[in-house]
């Protein structure tokens, strides 16, 4: 579904990724770890159009979007819920949803998804007019997840989505993602800091190293070997 | 004898400049308060152009004044070569939109992510390039230039509790229009809502589908539209010469400072205030000490009143953080 091939991209003078590869199949969670500045954020910006690749091809459902806006990208169905959740803080909750809808035009499509999103959130349904500034930190997570899904996207991105939550919310966070990857049928590339939630429900993982990518291997593989998860993934 | 008397006695004797008080002439101030009411709506629409600029953009536009200006007196060349007053109005607010989206895309656009600093300079290059191509253009022979009005500056009609021009109720209802409609774009609409995003958090915009660029061009567009407006329904009332929009863009500034810079409503209600006050003060006060002269330091003291009681103004939040 996803194939990113042979990407480099900079900012400026500083090169942020190096030759980087990666695919990501239908309906599968892919994850992708790495330690603080490995890149990882960076290549999710190539893939949503925010930063454009010095080399390298982006193809998506068979189109070449690497040299497509960020706006376009979205409309072809992919969704990504950057790092730090990035919400419009002083709109509402509703407001921030709608705005997820931004690129759709079917009306009574984007009120089914409301309901929708509203019944997998329930907390944000409660929370509905205030202002997405002044939610908890898990809840202004799952309304960056929700207002990302606003847009019904075949391919989520998802960054760093359990940064800086209490242990028990990211748990829940995690389930959510496992159950969105298999009711939805939405395919996710996540990236993530904590590799042994990520690992547990991802089917294959990549691991980025100061710009490159240095594995990749079944979730499971990676989990089970010792010798990789203390010398790349920490834990 | 009125020698002797002169001093602090001539003054209380002198009361020819002070208006009779309110309980004495009803009438008068009644006047007085729907007049402020109408130069407040023009306050209050600049104070609205800066404000929408300030909070999508994050820049003080001290050239607002002057993009007026300029569009004003290259519709006083249509309305000489006989284009009616309402066709100028119509066609001025287009022109000022139209001067609003260039000056973003060639001159702000390519200063943001840029020093603060290098945005300020901009924007008062703008302010002597526009005021030295007007003055170059069109500031010849005698000055101020008469400009005119859909309805009359001078005729006057009965509104119950005031008799008003009929211009100024043009002013008045064209403003109060401008400043419902406004609220009904970034309130009830998708584009509204669009741009109320992107000048909170553009990456999160771009992530939305949101044109980012498009919607700061438009936010520009508008602003420069309500603006040069607030231009030429002033202009009939001041008349034009390059600097008639000076006062008017200091009276906005500290309306808009008064309501809170990134707060629309508290633009309309510092426009008012500003309006309505300097009306009274010029009326109420005895000219030999408090004149013409003495309205804006008053203003002003009055603003930093405010500011040090509330220094987000009246209605403005505490300034979120952008990324
Ligand atoms: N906006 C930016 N400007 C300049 N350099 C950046 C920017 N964002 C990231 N970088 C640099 O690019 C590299 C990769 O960063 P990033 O993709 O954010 O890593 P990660 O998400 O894995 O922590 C780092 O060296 C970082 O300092
Ligand atoms: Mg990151």
């Amino acid at each position: 579904m996803l194939k990113v091939s042979s990407v480099s991209a900079a900012y400026g003078p500083i090169r942020a990724l190096h030759d980087v590869s990666l695919e990501v199949g239908e309906g599968q969670i892919v994850t992708l770890l790495g330690a603080n500045g490995a890149g990882k954020s960076s290549t999710l910006r190539v893939i949503s159009g925010v930063i454009r690749p010095t080399s390298g091809s982006v193809e998506f459902l068979g189109q070449r979007i690497h040299h497509r806006s960020p706006e376009k990208i979205v409309s072809l169905g992919i969704s990504h819920v950057p790092e730090g959740r990035e919400l419009f803080t002083e709109l509402t909750v509703a407001e921030n949803l709608s705005l997820g809808a931004y690129t759709r035009r079917d009306r009574d499509g984007i009120r089914q998804d409301l309901d929708r999103a509203y019944q997998y959130f329930p907390l944000l349904a409660q929370r509905r007019e205030q202002h997405a500034g002044s939610l908890s930190g898990g809840e202004q997570q799952m309304l960056a997840i929700a207002r990302g899904l606003m847009s019904r996207p075949r391919l989520l991105l998802l960054d760093e989505p359990s940064l800086g939550l209490a242990p028990l919310v990211v748990k829940e966070i995690f389930k959510i993602i496992d159950t969105i990857n298999r009711e939805e049928k939405v395919t996710i590339l996540l990236v993530e800091q904590n590799a042994s939630m990520a690992l547990s429900i991802a089917a294959y993982a990549y691991v980025l190293e100061t710009g490159r990518i240095v594995l990749a291997d079944t979730g499971s593989a990676l989990k089970d070997n010792e010798t990789v998860r203390r010398s790349y993934l920490g834990y | 004898m009125e020698l002797i008397g002169s001093g602090i006695g001539a003054l209380l004797e002198s009361p020819v400049f002070l208006a009779a008080p309110p309980w004495e002439n009803p009438d008068l101030f009644g006047e007085q308060i729907v007049a402020g009411l109408a130069t407040g709506s023009i306050y209050a629409l600049m104070a609205l152009a800066i404000v929408l600029i300030y909070r999508s953009t994050d820049v003080l536009n001290f050239a607002q004044g002057e993009m007026a200006m300029f569009g004003a007196f290259a519709m006083w060349s249509l309305w000489l070569a006989g284009l009616e007053p309402w066709q100028i109005i119509i066609i001025g607010v287009m022109l000022a939109a139209g001067i609003g989206a260039v000056i973003e895309r060639l001159a702000i656009r390519p200063t943001q992510g840029a020093p603060q600093l290098n945005v300020v300079v901009v924007t008062l290059g703008l302010f002597i390039l526009l005021n030295s191509v007007a003055t170059w253009v069109w500031a010849q022979g005698d000055l101020p230039k008469v400009f005119p009005s859909p309805l009359s500056t001078t005729a006057s009609v009965d509104i119950g509790i005031a008799r008003i021009t009929e211009h100024r109720i043009l002013i008045l209802g064209v403003g109060l229009s401008i400043m419902v409609a406004l609220f009904a774009l970034f309130n009830y609409t998708k584009l509204g809502l669009a741009m109320r995003a992107t000048a909170q958090n553009r990456l999160a915009s771009q992530l939305m589908g949101i044109n980012v660029g498009r919607m700061l061009t438009l936010g520009w567009a508008l602003s420069a539209a309500v603006g040069g407006l607030a231009g030429l329904l002033i202009a009939p009332i001041t008349f034009l010469h390059p600097g008639f929009m000076f006062s008017v863009l200091i009276f906005a500034f500290a309306a808009a400072v008064l309501g809170g810079l990134n707060s629309p409503p508290g633009a309309v209600v510092g426009g008012f205030i500003i309006g309505v006050g300097e009306n009274l003060l010029g009326t109420y006060t005895p000219q030999d000490i408090l004149g013409t002269e003495m309205k804006l330091p008053l203003i002003l003291l009055l603003l930093v009143i405010v500011l040090l009681v509330r220094p987000t103004g009246l209605f403005g939040q505490p300034e979120a953080r952008r990324v």
